[in-house]
């Protein structure tokens, strides 16, 4: 089970990602592109890239997990990121793995990676095969306001004290975009493309060949009505919900057992 | 600035990034700085705290390695039966070994966030390569002052009838079976293990201490049950030796994963400031006495 450093994307957005081989030499069965969400939910959600990584391994596949530029271990700064950006980005990481036309090319993505991925999979000369989206940021000013909650939750959690009084001491301001979030800096493209990110739409993908596996917590499965039916598209509902914007039980590795089922499902 | 990622160990298991300073010069560097996770946040550092200080060590002519420890962010674990953190300290010296061949320079400040501190002051005892450390909210101990505060807050946060109450069950409590409370004397354990007896912790401190170790020991604002004012430092280690040769900060403004940006602007200043008033003049100095096996 090798790990190899791909450092990868044009010279002025340059990505750093984890390359797992099969254990076994046998071509692989397929090629994983794994996709993380930002900011605080990249690492809330660290360690179910590794185990994910680890787990295809095992199962005769590849993958590659790696942080867009700008965010994690990737060189570039925070606040010069955009989604039109890691879109790019994503492509680029894309290409890492089209090194051979029979092995197949499945992409996996949480949250706003998920939506990136989806993004990307529309504008990929040779789209994956299969996505696999889990959580995705379905509207923007929704995720912004779950963001905003987020921060004020958080510092309340850390500190113990509740938000008036953390305002009036100084050890918090109210967030706002552009602006600190979470930890993490938000600047202006980012924050008014994330304004105006609606209306995700899933069936052009199905109209290129790409199967979809979309999973979200019950009450959003509505959004995906006109979907029912299609051969190439499944649902999946969600029972456990986890708060990735939360730092809590940080001292935890959260891995759900169904999210590496639906990874691997996409195998059969 | 050319940052390295690459992987090493013997099983070739751990996921490095190397960042050199940012002028290059012939000689080798003062001191080398090892930035690694803090309970299970991979090695970009909590709110990517790790990138900010590694760019900011660059520009003052400090290489560093950021790292992911065996099973934690991309790093694989071992096929060792090593216990976890004995096996995170082997780890943290084989990124030394790669670090000095790459930069060099046998002299390391390790910047250890929580359960990243607790295996600094272990390498430290270990390896007499590492020669400062800052520790971010290790172990504390409680002094009358600490659970004074601590009633107050509680009080404060439960109201009156909400005192009385758990001040009830705590009477109740003091019936059963002394472990079905299942609590620590000494607080919350840092992420990994439980925290020392303070008269071990405080002998590991001052035979580092004694070798000429610089320490700096920061606890946040935001553990009001743990660390809840300034003069607890004094408190719980003034009748010690150590306490005199060892920097102390409290940085208030910050909770213990520093979240706002004036928390990260403040843990920055106050690392640099360290590095240039206690770390770099202490790298003119030979170690005092030898450690390591």
């Amino acid at each position: 089970m090798d790990l190899a450093i791909r450092r990868f994307g044009r010279p002025s957005r340059e990505m750093v990602g984890v390359y797992q081989s099969a254990t076994t030499g046998d071509a692989p069965r397929a090629r994983f592109l794994l996709c993380r969400p930002l900011g605080q939910e990249a690492v809330r959600t660290a360690a179910i890239y590794r185990v994910v990584g680890e787990r295809l391994a095992r199962e005769r596949c590849e993958s590659l997990r790696f942080d867009y530029h700008g965010t994690g271990d990737s060189p570039g700064s925070e606040e010069d990121q955009s989604l039109s950006g890691w879109l790019e980005d994503t492509l680029a990481a894309h290409e890492q793995l089209q090194t051979d036309a029979d092995v197949p090319v499945i992409w996996f993505g949480m949250g706003l990676g998920a939506t990136l991925a989806l993004r990307a999979a529309l504008r990929a000369r040779k789209p994956p095969t299969q996505l696999v989206l889990w959580e995705p940021v379905l509207d923007g000013p929704t995720y912004v306001r779950q963001l905003m909650e987020g921060h004020q939750r958080e510092l309340v959690r850390m500190f113990r004290v509740p938000w008036e009084r953390l305002l009036d001491s100084g050890k918090a301001v109210n967030p706002s975009l552009p602006g600190d979030i979470l930890g993490f800096h938000v600047g202006q493209q980012l924050a008014d493309e994330l304004q105006n990110l609606r209306d995700v739409q899933i069936a052009p993908a199905l109209r290129r060949g790409v199967r979809v596996l979309c999973a979200v917590p019950n009450e959003q499965r509505g959004q995906f009505a006109d979907l029912t039916g299609h051969p190439e598209f499944h649902m999946h509902n969600i029972g456990q919900i986890t708060d990735w914007m939360s730092s809590q039980a940080m001292g935890t590795a959260i891995v759900p057992p169904d999210l590496l089922r639906a990874v691997l499902s996409t195998l059969d | 600035m050319a940052e390295h990622t690459l992987t090493l160990g013997i099983e070739n298991h751990l996921v490095a990034t190397f960042t050199p300073a940012d002028t290059a010069t012939s000689s080798a560097p003062p001191i080398v700085a090892l930035l690694s996770n803090s309970g299970v946040i991979p090695r970009s550092g909590p709110h990517r705290m790790n990138v900010h200080l590694a760019r900011r060590l660059a520009a003052q002519g400090i290489p560093s390695v950021r790292f992911d420890m065996s099973g934690l962010g991309d790093s694989r674990r071992t096929g060792s039966t090593l216990p976890v953190v004995e096996q995170w300290v082997a780890d943290t010296r084989s990124v030394m070994d790669a670090a000095q061949a790459r930069f060099g320079c046998a002299r390391f400040m390790m910047i250890g966030f929580c359960s990243g501190a607790e295996v600094a002051h272990l390498v430290a005892l270990e390896d007499p390569r590492l020669r400062a450390i800052l520790f971010w909210d290790l172990y504390a101990y409680k002094t009358v002052q600490t659970r004074l505060r601590t009633f107050l807050y509680k009080l404060r946060r439960a109201g009156l009838t909400g005192a009385m109450r758990k001040a009830g069950e705590r009477t109740l409590g003091l019936f059963r079976s002394p472990s079905a409370e299942g609590g620590n004397e000494n607080g919350r354990a840092v992420e990994v293990s439980l925290v020392p007896p303070r008269e071990v912790f405080v002998q590991r401190i001052q035979t580092l201490t004694d070798a000429g170790v610089e320490s700096l020991f920061v606890f946040c604002g935001g553990e009001p049950e743990w660390f809840n004012h300034r003069g607890q430092f004094k408190g719980m280690f003034g009748r010690y030796a150590f306490v005199d040769k060892v920097a102390f900060h409290y940085l208030e403004v910050s909770d213990h994963l520093i979240t706002s940006a004036a928390a990260q602007q403040a843990f920055l200043d106050m690392t640099e400031a360290w590095l240039k008033t206690r770390v770099l003049p202490a790298t003119q100095v030979p170690p005092s006495l030898p450690l390591g096996r």
